[in-house]
């Protein structure tokens, strides 16, 4: 979705002085196609030409001189045509943060087997640390994970808009058989996540690769209601009407937690870094594991049916029945 | 291009401010003095002319040096010889061949469709800022635009440590850092400085890699067991030696291959489709081997397939297994 306008004064700056370095090497140019190359909306265009024009230095506390004109005519009729021009004309460099950001997005694609072997992205590292202020500092390395032989199957129907099948096992342990029409694939931690709409239950949903075996990319198409989700909140976890509210308490180590849950932060102690929040839990038993997952950095307040389910978990996890349970006092 | 100061003043546009600053100090060869900066520059000028006094005027000008930096826009400053001695004389200058790109780079549209579907990665907001900035730059490279956009496609990164960020600046600075580190089944946090060399993502975890000046050597520590903000000094390190930052990685490395863990799996228990084990053969359990970091992390992953596995070996992953479900038992109670 095309951006519909900079939030700040640091964001649009930012965007001004690559836009001259495009106007300068593609004017004359449609407003219509500078917002398509640069994704955003032809207000956004309008506002960097009208920011561009009025911008002037004072020259000898007596005149004001403009850096860049603009032919009006042109400009009605919807093309960027420069009329004079006085200032920089070529983009900025990268900053060393935009480079790392950059390139560290290069090398995850490139530890994905579809452009493992592409020498484009060996190419643009080379163009980044070029044109970066300080050099390529290179502050990020991404190893690849577990690779996981569902994934390659799963990318290649992504691109290929095709729907998949596949054997799933869902934290209810039931094995079942799924179609689904995959839509985002996201690494967790060591875990892939597929977020696709379901055809069984006719919904967006959320998929552990490792949960799933023997995806095949079918040569069936993707159905409109999945080409009609456009975008996806982050969150792994997609809540619904029908789930608990569970106040939990995490320590640093657990932090992950809050944001695979979207978790709502109800205070946070600054000495421990402890942090109480509010998540919803579709399937309470799953409760059990989430937080035996955090070896005691995360606990559960509330409510006492959701306590209740961690300790059955972790008691039946050491072979120790209910009745031996240790008594609170 | 003249133009006698008959444009209406938007109220104090900071973009334009600072589009303003960069244009004018990267024109001038010698160097602008902020005196001549405020009379320069509308925005410091209407604002002296509003009556704004000096003093005022220099804080907004290092807010706005400051907000060039961060935009990676490099300020030089200088003194001319006959001002020695007077820091209202130092000049500010942009230097063309600092700011510019290197001439004769055009972006293709399949490399520009590979830095956008770059650019997605992140989660984290500021990060994925700086890569939607960085893209703008690049996309000025390129003429053509790329033709689909490959939604969905790129995998989005998460860095829920708050000292992500913090830490990413101090390597790419070269800042030596200081934080509160909890080892694994240890209640106290200690104190710990490094020489941050590298964040790195490994095993489906982000570890901060470098040396440590109190041991001496080289240390791995997990962002996800810094347990205070991080404290940045503001001196700088030398940078690693490219032999140095390759002993960091073959050190850990032979540390990975060293750990070995041997598990009984449930068959057809979701553990068994958590590490991918064949669906024909025989109907029984089965023995599997896997080399681990760290003994405490492997130990969170298997305590989601409580009653699946089984730990052969070794004992301390069975002990750290336990020591979790008797805290989340002890905790629950």
């Amino acid at each position: 979705m095309p951006k519909a306008k900079h939030s700040t004064g640091r964001d649009r700056y930012n965007f001004l002085l690559p836009f001259i370095g495009y106007i300068m090497q593609n004017e004359p140019v449609e407003i219509s196609k500078a917002a398509k190359h640069f994704d955003v909306e032809e207000q956004v265009i309008r506002d960097a030409i009208h920011t561009l024009t009025v911008t002037a230095t004072w020259r000898n506390n007596d005149y004001e001189e403009t850096y860049y004109n603009f032919h009006t005519e042109e400009l009605e009729k919807g093309i960027i045509s420069l009329q004079e021009r006085n200032g920089i004309d070529s983009a900025p460099r990268l900053s060393a943060r935009q480079a790392a950001a950059l390139a560290t997005g290069l090398s995850i694609l490139s530890t994905l087997p579809e452009f493992s072997t592409q020498r484009e992205i060996q190419e643009l590292l080379d163009i980044i640390s070029k044109g970066s202020t300080v050099g390529a500092p290179q502050v990020f390395d991404f190893r690849p994970g577990t690779v996981d032989a569902d994934a390659a199957i799963i990318r290649s129907a992504m691109l290929n808009g095709h729907r998949i099948s596949c054997e799933y096992i869902n934290n209810r342990q039931e094995h079942s058989e799924r179609e689904i029409d995959p839509i985002r694939l996201d690494p967790r931690g060591d875990v892939w996540f597929l977020r696709g709409y379901c055809l069984k239950n006719k919904e967006l949903r959320s998929f552990r690769l490792d949960q799933m075996r023997k995806a095949v990319e079918l040569d069936v198409e993707i159905c409109e209601e999945a080409k009609a989700i456009q975008e996806i909140d982050d969150a792994d976890y997609i809540a619904n009407d029908t789930d608990v509210e569970v106040i939990i308490e995490v320590d640093p180590e657990a932090y992950a937690m809050l944001g695979d849950f979207s978790a709502e932060i109800l205070k946070s102690d600054a000495k421990t870094n402890r942090t109480t929040a509010s998540i919803k839990v579709g399937y309470l038993p799953y409760l059990g594991k989430v937080i035996a997952h955090y070896g005691g950095s995360a606990r559960v307040l509330e409510p006492e049916s959701a306590k209740q389910v961690v300790r059955e978990y972790a008691l039946t996890a050491l072979g120790k029945s209910l009745d031996t349970l240790p008594k609170d006092d | 291009m003249v133009n006698s100061g008959g444009y209406q003043r938007d109220k104090s546009d900071a973009a334009e401010r600072l589009l303003n600053l960069t244009l004018a100090l990267i024109s001038t060869t010698i160097g602008l003095t902020k005196a001549e900066l405020f009379s320069a520059i509308r925005d410091y000028r209407n604002d002296l002319q509003d009556g704004v006094n000096f003093k005022t005027l220099e804080k907004k000008f290092e807010r706005d040096k400051n907000e060039l930096r961060a935009s990676g826009i490099l300020i030089e400053t200088r003194t001319l010889d006959s001002d020695m001695g007077d820091n209202q004389q130092t000049r500010y200058l942009i230097s063309p061949t600092g700011f510019q790109w290197p001439k004769g780079v055009e972006l293709t549209p399949k490399q520009l469709q590979l830095l956008q579907l770059a650019s997605t990665v992140w989660r984290q907001a500021s990060l994925s800022s700086e890569a939607a900035k960085g893209l703008d730059r690049l996309r000025a490279l390129g003429s053509v635009s790329p033709t689909s956009d490959l939604i969905g496609f790129a995998p989005k990164v998460k860095t829920h440590d708050y000292s992500f960020v913090p830490l990413s600046d101090a390597v790419a600075e070269r800042h030596p850092v200081s934080f509160e580190y909890r080892k694994a089944g240890q209640p106290k946090a200690e104190t710990r400085n490094l020489q941050p060399w590298r964040i790195t993502h490994i095993e489906g975890q982000w570890i901060v890699q470098g040396w440590d000046t109190d041991a001496d050597d080289y240390r791995n520590f997990l962002l996800k067991r810094i347990v205070s903000d991080i404290k940045t000094s503001a001196e700088t390190f030398d940078a690693p030696t490219d032999e140095q930052v390759l002993e960091l990685q073959r050190l850990l490395d032979e540390h990975i291959a060293s750990n070995v863990a041997k598990l009984r799996i449930k068959r057809d228990s979701m553990a068994w489709f958590h590490f991918d084990l064949p669906s024909a053969g025989t109907s029984e359990d089965q023995d599997f081997e896997l080399q681990y970091m760290d003994v405490w992390l492997l130990a969170d992953e298997l305590r989601d397939y409580a009653g699946d596995i089984t730990v052969i070996e070794p004992k301390e992953l069975d002990e750290a297994i336990r020591h979790g479900f008797e805290k989340v038992a002890a905790d629950h109670a």
